[in-house]
This record gives C-alpha cells, sequence and structure tokens, in this order.
C-alpha cells in the first residue's frame, strides 16, 4: 500500500504502483494475473472513468480482463470478495485486487458534496445532512438508548490515533490526548474533528491466489476462511434500529459460519471506524461485545493493544486515514502483516485469526473477512 | 425519480401506501415491505410526530452553507412511518432532544422543513 495522506499522483499512477509492488511480493509478474478488480469511487473527480484498462496497460497487460467494483467506502472490500469467488469458483488463479483515491485536489466542501452522493441522495442529503452527519445521527440514538458517553468516543480516537504512530502508512501521526479531543471544534453533534476520519489520498493493492498457486510461491501464508457481504436499508429512516448495522451483524454471522470460528477466536481486526461511533456499533455488531456494551469496552482499553482484542491496530480509517476506495484493501494489507508477524511495534503477539470489516455508506453493503494465518 | 419532498404541499407530507396490506413506507419502493405486493400508491400524511434522533450540522452541507448551524432530523409520523428533514436555527443539543414533538412545515428548496411544534399537542 502506498502512504496514506495527501500524494502528488493521481490514482491511475498510484494503484499502478501499489499493484507492482503487491505483485513483485508475492512473486509474480503481472503477466500471471488471470483478472484484475479495481476500485476508485470518486475517480469522476479526477475526470477519470473506467479505469482497470488503464492500470492493465500500466502493468503491461492490457489484454487482461479488468473491473471497476463501486461499493461507497466497501468497494475494494467488495473487489476481493469478486476476486474470492473467481478463485473459489475454480476460474482463476491469481487475481489482482486494488484500490485507490485521491481527494486532496478538492475543497472540504466539494468533497462532502462527493460523499453525499454515496447516501440516499433524495431523502437524506436533500435534507442538508452530510457523512459525519448521518453518523452523528446514530451516535445520538446510541447514547439515547445505552448510555454511549462522549469520552468512550474520544476514547476510540485516542486509542486510534496512538496506533497510528507506529504505522509509517498512517495519514495522521499525531498523538490525541483528551483535552485536545474536547477542544477541538465541534462537526455535527456529537461529533467533534478527532470524531471524524479526514479525507486522504492513497492506495492499496492485494494479490489473492488459488491454494495451489500460493503454496509454490510462498511459504508463509495467509488464507481467506471467510468473505462473506451482506446488505441493509439504505436510508436511516426506514431502519427498525439504527443503534447497529444489520448488514454488517448479518455479513459477521456468515463470516464465522464459513470460519467455523466463534468471535472470541479473533485475535485482531480492522473495523469500519469512518467515525468513533463505527467502531463501537462494529464491534457490537460482529459479537465481540454486547449490544450497548462497546463504548464501554473501548474506554476500558479491551481493544487497545494489550486488550482483549486490539481494534484497529493499523490507526483505523480514523487516523491511518480513509482514501474510500483504498481502505478495504488496507484493512486486509494490516491483518496481513499482523498475521505474518511484520507488524514491529504494534504487533499482535502469536495473532492467528483477523478480522476486517468494512461498510458502504452507513452500512448499505458490508463485507467481512476472515483470514488465518497458514504454516 | 422524486423524492419525499417534491409531493409535500400545504402542510402534508407525500408518502407511499400498500393497497393491499395498508402499509406505509416514506422512501421510494415499487414493493410493499411488508407484504410484497406491488400495488403501491402514493398517499399524503399530516407531518407531524416526534424526533426519533437528530444531530445539529456545525459543518453544513453545500446548500445549506448559509444556514450552519442547523439541525437534522428522523421524525416518527403519528400516522406511522419515518422521514426525514431540516430544522433552521437549531444550534445546540439543548434546544432538540429525542422524542420532542414537530411538524412538517413545507419546503426549503427540496428540504422538507420541521418546526418544533408549540403547545397543544
Ligand atoms: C472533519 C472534517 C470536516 C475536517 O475538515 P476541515 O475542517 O476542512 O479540516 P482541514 O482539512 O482544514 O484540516 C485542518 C487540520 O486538521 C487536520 N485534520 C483534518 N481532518 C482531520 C480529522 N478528521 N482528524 C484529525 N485531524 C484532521 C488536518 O490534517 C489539518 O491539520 P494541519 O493544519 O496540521 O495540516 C473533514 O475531515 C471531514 O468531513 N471528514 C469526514 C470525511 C467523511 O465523511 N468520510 C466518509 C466517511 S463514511
Ligand atoms: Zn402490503
Amino acid at each position: 500500500m502506498s502512504k496514506f495522506g495527501k500524494m502528488k499522483e493521481s490514482s491511475r499512477e498510484s494503484m499502478s504502483a501499489v499493484s507492482l509492488s503487491a505483485l513483485n511480493d508475492a512473486g509474480l509478474s503481472p503477466r500471471e494475473v488471470d483478472s484484475a478488480f479495481y476500485s476508485n469511487a470518486f475517480g469522476i473527480t479526477e475526470k477519470q472513468l473506467h479505469i482497470g484498462p488503464l492500470i492493465n496497460t500500466s502493468l503491461g497487460i492490457p489484454e487482461k480482463p479488468s473491473i471497476a467494483i463501486e461499493s461507497a467506502c466497501s468497494s475494494s472490500s467488495a473487489a476481493m470478495h469478486e476476486a474470492y469467488i473467481h478463485i473459489a469458483s475454480g476460474a482463476d488463479d491469481i487475481c489482482l485486487v486494488a484500490g485507490g483515491e485521491k481527494l486532496s485536489h478538492l475543497s472540504t466542501m466539494e468533497a462532502t458534496s462527493y460523499f453525499a452522493m454515496g447516501s440516499d441522495y433524495a431523502y437524506e442529503a436533500i435534507n442538508g445532512v452530510t457523512f459525519p452527519g448521518l453518523y452523528a445521527a446514530i451516535a445520538v440514538a446510541h447514547m439515547n438508548k445505552y448510555g454511549t458517553t462522549q469520552k468512550m468516543l474520544a476514547s476510540v480516537a485516542i486509542k486510534n490515533h496512538e496506533n497510528a504512530l507506529s504505522n509509517p502508512h498512517a495519514h495522521l501521526h499525531r498523538k490525541l490526548t483528551e483535552e485536545a479531543y474536547l477542544e477541538s471544534p465541534v462537526v455535527a453533534y456529537p461529533f467533534r474533528l478527532y470524531d471524524c476520519c479526514p479525507f486522504s489520498d492513497g492506495s492499496s493493492a492485494v494479490v489473492l491466489a488459488s491454494e495451489e498457486k500460493a503454496r509454490e510461491l510462498k511459504d508463509e501464508l495467509v488464507e481467506v476462511a471467510a468473505s462473506e457481504r451482506a446488505g441493509s436499508v439504505a436510508t436511516l429512516q426506514e431502519r427498525k434500529d439504527i443503534t447497529g448495522i444489520d448488514g454488517a451483524e448479518l455479513a459477521g454471522r456468515k463470516a464465522f459460519r464459513k470460519a467455523k470460528i466463534s468471535p472470541s477466536e479473533i485475535d485482531v481486526a480492522e473495523v469500519h471506524d469512518c467515525f468513533t461511533i463505527a467502531e463501537i456499533i462494529a464491534t457490537e455488531d460482529l459479537g465481540f461485545f454486547k449490544k450497548g456494551k462497546g463504548g464501554e469496552a473501548a474506554i476500558q482499553g479491551e481493544t487497545a493493544l494489550g486488550g482483549s482484542l486490539p481494534v484497529n491496530t493499523s490507526g483505523g480509517l480514523k487516523a491511518k486515514g480513509h482514501p474510500v476506495s483504498a481502505t478495504g484493501a488496507a484493512q486486509l494489507h494490516e491483518l496481513y502483516e499482523q498475521l505474518l508477524q511484520k507488524s514491529g511495534n504494534r504487533q499482535v503477539e502469536g495473532a492467528e485469526y483477523g478480522l476486517a470489516h468494512n461498510v458502504g455508506a452507513t452500512g448499505g453493503s458490508c463485507t467481512v473477512h476472515i483470514l488465518k494465518r497458514r504454516r | 425519480m422524486s423524492g419525499q419532498n417534491t409531493g409535500g404541499h400545504g402542510g402534508r407530507i407525500e408518502v407511499y401506501r400498500c393497497a393491499d396490506c395498508g402499509s406505509v413506507m416514506a422512501t421510494f419502493t415499487v414493493v410493499c415491505h411488508s407484504c410484497m405486493s406491488a400495488r403501491i400508491e402514493k398517499a399524503a400524511l399530516g407531518g407531524s410526530g416526534r424526533v426519533q434522533t437528530f444531530t445539529i450540522l456545525s459543518v453544513p452541507s453545500e446548500a445549506f452553507a448559509d444556514e450552519a448551524p442547523y439541525a437534522y432530523v428522523i421524525v416518527r409520523l403519528h400516522e406511522g412511518c419515518t422521514v426525514s428533514g431540516w430544522m433552521r436555527g437549531v444550534g445546540s443539543p439543548a434546544e432538540l432532544a429525542i422524542g420532542d414533538e414537530v411538524e412538517y412545515s413545507g419546503m426549503r428548496g427540496q428540504a422538507s422543513v420541521f418546526k418544533k411544534k408549540v403547545s397543544g399537542g
């Protein structure tokens, strides 16, 4: 993956570079790729659609099939799922997945307007709500129902900023204190600046191979033990309960069934913390903590490094950054390094199972991957 | 496609009603979410209800750039479905709470404007 933050390159340049380095790391030439799956949801802001053939051409494989997959913030985990299906079906042996985004050429207002197109525009954006606002409305409901507090939200941000300090790829390398959190400007009540992920540029790539091929390539492997997707009603007003995301719950249940493990067997998790409340809800939806108890678990350090389940060791979307289409693949990158014990200061000792949870918009699309260390 | 707002007139808000089972849905649909009937008709509701959740935006969206801070509300209508709306001039959470009675009061552009209900219930 690239360093997240502000990048000079276009999405096309950055996605090509990370794709080539992922293939090199796997010991492969681009020529060995059977199909490529790319995500670049906001490519239109760079006046570029249909990025697949451009990347394939820069990789020297214009004849290979490529497809662009858009699923808002969950685009590249959705792309990963499609690649997984291609391999599991026997159609392909090697697939390339890459996601990237460039947003830094947009003002905050422009980016906010583009992002609002991922909501149910006719009912949500039209009434003046932004993405921070939608998740803020979810937070207000969660606080009202379960007594989740502002300090619990703060603890998620503080932890993720701390984790990002030891992630060289992270966008924000800034230690956060509770005081600084409480002094930061309000964006959408109850969110302050530090409840929100930043607008980031960046790219990430994953190479997926059939078991047989993978064994020829490497001794140390990470297996996709489950790749599951599900959906929820897109529009918050139609949900029975907005204090959870039922599509994420369903994708999680399907993934645990497929991997034949229970939530307690996960050693490290990357979850979709576009806003602090989203991490709390994710840890509840996935069954790591009881409904309504995610905030308490966070403030007590259960999700910190050294806690019962380290969550977002990469710094999460909050501090690693959220270049929309790069996020899903970047979560898998973090788990890959964790499972191969390559995470340096933020290593979870002896991690065997990792889980990635990636949602599009407010949870209309949900992907859960479970990765397993193979020796 | 039109949103909920293109049809809201005179204190009424446009929704979708199932001609078979009577379910009312606020969001565009071609089937009934209760019985899967495709006999969906447009209907208009009175537009008063209670705040189910809300937020107060200090960093506004483009169309409301001159109006911050303001509230975005999700409102459970007394007639039985849930809609989204906009409230002018709400600047702090002391001014709005879950459960507050609000009523639809027309449109601002394409947004559905809600106001706090003034006495009488
Ligand atoms: C919160 C938000 C409004 C802040 O934007 P902003 O006020 O324009 O911030 P700026 O870009 O002017 O940045 C000001 C400073 O704060 C930092 N910053 C910006 N956003 C930050 C964030 N979310 N967290 C921490 N620091 C942040 C910047 O790095 C910058 O620091 P510097 O002055 O040292 O360079 C914007 O980041 C946002 O809308 N985030 C949410 C994105 C989103 O909706 N994603 C989709 C999720 S589903
Ligand atoms: Zn019906």
